[in-house]
């Protein structure tokens, strides 16, 4: 087993600081390259946070460089991985037709992307004092050779749950360490070749991965902002009650809000939250027909584990070398409480909060971008025929540009199926972009440029 | 129309006998140009093809490509020219002709050859270079089918869900009745014949409402989103939803699906008997197994299956000593590295790629420099072919289930190797599945490709980690950018297609058992 060096590693790859629940993320610019150079060797010297269990109780600090970024700051050819989907960035129109960033989602209006900013720095802390006090120490830092692009504040929500309503994060993922020690009950296993470049990855193979990558991880960055409004008014409209609108919801999410398997071919009351039911490894094998979590499901389709074929060691061996390493949060203010049904509505939500914008910064970790994310956005979530579906996208998250015959999602049941059509888009892409989080050797090479 | 030379094989005729669509490529010698100036005289003709194209009601896919000079063959400059149809070669080409005979007389023009229909189709017939191997993912089904029966899914889909919103069918009403209402109440729409025609057609003109798929040169944007995700699947303008005329209901057939001609059945029983008297056809032992396992008739399954355990006695030695000389050609020949793609080609390429579900991708490729390498790929591919015409029949490849059509031709004297296919998703995917699912398919042909990493005992990846990786370049590396590539149905996958063939089939069928009528069911 190659032995992989953790403490050079930012920490962000072994976990996701749910302990340090409030965030500022920060999209930067190159001002000055030289100075800009040295903030960052300040910067990766005493702050940012390594290894596992890295950073300290109370705050953390991980950056993350952009291809245009690495170029603004002097990066030689040798290391730098300028091809490829890092390489070019998110926003060319192929990657636009992969990702599906189409209409209110088109990169034309996104306020901030990989192109107008250089790095992104994700300040977290445990309380909101710190959090200040952080930001103002690495604003002294970074200034005059960062200037700001912009800037979204996240935060772990206590109890889990996304904008809709759902319950997030319940598939936990660890890397292999090749230290013998057996993942706990509900956590998968990652080679870490997916994740670290480099390294032995699902299939054992080991790509060249360049200095300037090596002990890193490429990040795939989306801000996702969710109209929860629209959402459960549809669902709303296509049920005869708020009972069937939660059952049809989480039909198309592929779990109940709690987060308990979905099930049943006619609409019910959730059932009652089983915590290691919910933490436990979800499969599809056993339901073939999808007639409990529908074959196109937001989760099944995102992840289709062992249901993307009809042999279950033929799909966990198709979809092994895709998975991701998800480390976003989400960002916007408690939620209206009137929004939602009462199943579904998450413990903050509060009457007259209002209608401020709710989503996610969704944060994905890889080690090949094309292979692994952008293929789950064009092959499993933006895909009309996806395990043999006809015309249908995912209910949830779909891109934009779909024609009006894809607007539907199909509920197997016997002897036929229930099909909701007109779907609307209720998550629009604000912004994105495609990072390398550097090593701690990575970060000190640049700075020395 | 008269050509000096035939536009079809004697065995390729006799394949399309049990087998289509067809296809027909040719190498055309281009003089006078340069490929810069060529290509750039290509542009306009190219861009009105599309438009023609589509009032070709047999044509599947075209495409149009340069084919660099090179030492291989002589330095001289040409143009591939292919197409995927249903009707005979010299039927097609008239009608291709005669829809498109302005516009392809501009290309033909521009490579310096005469722009006549008649001499068209002879300089294609003396030119016309036969595939080694030619795959098929959905065998048998004609354009208008296809298409037809697109529609006739979208229709069930609707009318169920119309049924489903205002009555629907009590619990426990059986699947054979739900079925036989369906196809009754489609039976009974003013001018519908769902039994006789191809599925539904469009209702205001032969091909009316479709949006082909279509790559120009290049630079030009091709089709809009908009165009390339409404227009694929060529709903009539009421199925799609727009605002039509005319009545909702109204549905007019096509022309009858051409059947197998008599002793069709029985030429593939021949030609499969003379398939496996090659001795060491054993190398496709996993494929053949499949096929056997899908026969449907038990008593006719077991006989198989036994014929084939006594074709070992004969066969097993022979693949066994076949691969054991392959492993020596592979342990003492040395490796070739082709050179890296070009960054701005691969550029030109992705920036082609993806405007729909359908892709396409055609490769120039150098065959290693020994007379070895040559021979074995021509026996390798006219395994192939016999695999694709007796084992890969179910609409998957060796496991790979999205690919439409893919050709491969030895041309050049056997050192180079060209390969044109149509498939569904991104080409990342598909090359996944070339050294994944599919890699024995791909790698034994591959292996004899100069630039492709080395292999052992046929099938296997000498060296995995760096096997992927250098693979997918030699594949960038002499991808061609094609001029022109045109789709009857770049919306629709093979899977699909597959499926909508089985609803027509299922929808038309006078009776149903109760489990196949609910597995029928499943499929709306």
């Amino acid at each position: 087993m190659v032995r992989i060096p953790t403490s050079d590693i930012q920490a962000l790859v072994f976990s996701g600081h749910t302990k340090l629940p409030l965030t500022t993320a920060l999209w930067l610019r190159v001002a000055q390259p030289a100075e800009a150079r040295r903030a960052l060797g300040l910067l990766a010297r005493d702050h940012v946070a390594y290894g596992i269990g890295g950073g300290s109780r109370t705050r953390a600090v991980q950056v993350l460089l952009s291809a245009s970024g690495l170029r603004a700051l002097g990066a030689g050819a040798d290391g730098m991985p300028d091809t490829g989907a890092f390489g070019q960035g998110m926003v060319t129109p192929q990657r636009s037709r992969a990702l599906g960033d189409f209409g209110a989602s088109d990169p034309a209006h996104w306020g901030w992307s990989d192109q107008s900013a250089h790095a992104l720095v994700l300040l977290y802390a445990a309380a909101s004092e710190t959090l200040q006090a952080l930001r103002a120490a690495v604003d002294a830092l970074l200034a005059p050779g960062w200037a700001p692009a912009a800037e979204l504040g996240l935060r772990v929500p206590a109890d889990g749950r996304e904008p809709f309503g759902f319950s997030d994060g319940l598939v936990r993922l660890r890397i292999d360490l090749g230290d013998g020690k057996p993942a706990e009950p509900g956590v998968d296993m990652l080679a870490p070749g997916e994740v670290l470049p480099g390294y032995p990855d699902a299939n054992g193979v080991v790509t060249a991965a360049p200095a300037l990558v090596r002990d890193g991880a490429f990040v795939a960055v989306r801000q996702l902002e969710q109209n929860v409004a629209e959402f459960w008014k549809f669902w709303r409209s296509q049920s005869a009650g708020d009972e069937e609108a939660v059952w049809l919801a989480s039909k198309a999410v592929g779990r109940w809000p709690n987060g308990m398997p979905v099930g049943g071919s006619a609409p019910q009351a959730p059932p009652e939250r089983h915590p290691t039911v919910v933490s436990g490894s979800l499969t599809f094998a056993a339901d073939v027909r999808g007639e409990g979590c529908p074959a196109g499901a937001h989760i099944r389709r995102a992840n289709p584990r062992d249901g993307l074929t009809d042999d279950p060691a033929e799909s966990l061996a198709i979809v092994a070398p895709r998975r991701l390493l998800r480390r976003g949060r989400r960002y916007g203010g408690p939620p209206e409480a009137d929004l939602y049904p009462a199943a579904a509505r998450p413990a903050e939500a509060k009457a007259g909060a209002g209608g401020g914008a709710q989503g996610l910064l969704f944060i994905a970790l890889c080690a090949d971008l094309a292979r692994q994310f952008e293929f789950v956005q064009q092959t499993w979530l933006n895909n009309p025929k996806f395990r043999g579906l006809n015309n249908e996208v995912d209910p949830v998250a779909a891109g934009d540009g779909l024609p009006d015959d894809s607007r539907r999602f199909s509920i197997p049941r016997d002897p036929l199926r229930r099909r909701v059509c007109g779907l609307q888009k209720w998550v629009t892409v604000c912004g994105g972009g495609y990072f390398l989080l550097p090593g701690r050797r990575a970060l000190e090479a640049l700075a020395r440029k | 129309m008269p050509t000096t030379a035939p536009l079809e094989t004697w065995s390729e005729r006799l394949r399309a006998r049990w087998r289509r669509p067809r296809s027909c490529t040719a190498l055309l010698p281009v003089t006078g140009t340069t490929p810069g100036e060529f290509r750039a005289r290509l542009a306009a003709p190219a861009a009105a093809l599309p438009a023609a194209l589509a009032r070709v009601a047999d044509l599947h896919s075209f495409r149009l490509a340069i084919l660099p000079p090179d030492p291989r063959n002589g330095g001289v400059l040409r143009l591939l020219f292919n197409t995927v149809h249903d009707s005979p070669p010299a039927e097609h080409l008239a009608r291709l002709f005669e829809s498109a005979g302005a516009e392809l007389g501009e290309v033909f023009a521009a490579a310096g050859l005469p722009r006549e229909p008649a001499a068209m189709i002879d300089a294609i017939a003396q030119h016309r270079a036969s595939e080694n191997t030619l795959y098929l993912g959905a065998i048998g089904k004609t354009v208008p089918e296809i298409l037809g029966e697109a529609r006739l899914r979208e229709e069930l889909g609707r009318r169920v869900d119309a049924r489903l919103a205002r009555d629907p069918w009590p619990a426990g009403t059986p699947a054979e009745t739900i079925r036989r209402e369906l196809r009754d109440e489609l039976r009974a729409s003013p001018g519908a014949d769902v039994d006789r025609s191809a599925g539904l057609r469009p209702a205001n003109s032969e091909r009316a409402g479709e949006t082909p798929a279509l790559r120009e040169g290049g630079d030009a944007p091709v089709a809009d989103c908009s165009a390339r995700l409404h227009g694929g699947m060529g709903l009539p303008t009421h199925v799609a939803g727009h605002h039509g005329s005319g009545d909702p209901c109204h549905i007019r057939t096509g022309p009858p699906p051409p059947a197998d001609p008599p002793g069709a059945g029985l030429l593939k029983l021949i030609d499969l008997f003379l398939t496996m008297l090659f001795p060491a056809m054993g190398v496709l032992a996993r494929d053949m197994a499949d096929a056997i396992a899908r026969i449907g008739d038990r008593l006719e399954r077991a006989v198989t299956w036994i014929g084939w355990g006594l074709w070992w006695l004969y066969g097993g030695v022979p693949t066994g000593l076949a691969l054991a000389g392959v492993r020596v050609v592979e342990a003492f020949e040395r490796d070739i590295v082709a050179p890296a793609p070009d960054p701005a080609a691969v550029a030109r390429f992705e920036a082609a790629e993806d405007l729909h579900l359908k892709n396409s991708v055609t490769l120039y490729l150098p065959v290693k420099p020994w007379w070895t390498r040559r021979f074995l790929l021509w026996v390798v591919l006219w395994g192939s072919e016999r695999g694709t015409r007796h084992f890969w029949t179910a609409g998957a490849l060796a496991d790979i289930d999205t690919i439409h059509y893919a050709r491969i031709l030895q041309v050049d004297g056997g050192r180079s190797m060209l390969f044109l296919s149509d498939y569904d998703g991104s080409l990342n995917r598909y090359l996944d599945d070339f050294v994944g699912v599919g890699s024995r398919a791909v790698i034994p042909i591959s292996s004899n490709l100069a630039g492709c990493p080395p292999t052992r005992w046929l099938f296997a990846q000498a060296d995995p980690a760096t096997f992927d990786g250098r693979w997918r370049g030699m594949i960038r590396r002499y991808q061609l950018e094609e001029v022109l590539w045109y789709s009857a149905y770049p919306d629709l996958a093979v899977r699909e297609i597959l499926a909508n063939a089985r609803i027509r089939a299922g929808l038309v069928a006078d009776e149903m058992t109760e489990d196949d009528a609910r597995d029928w069911l499943r499929l709306l």
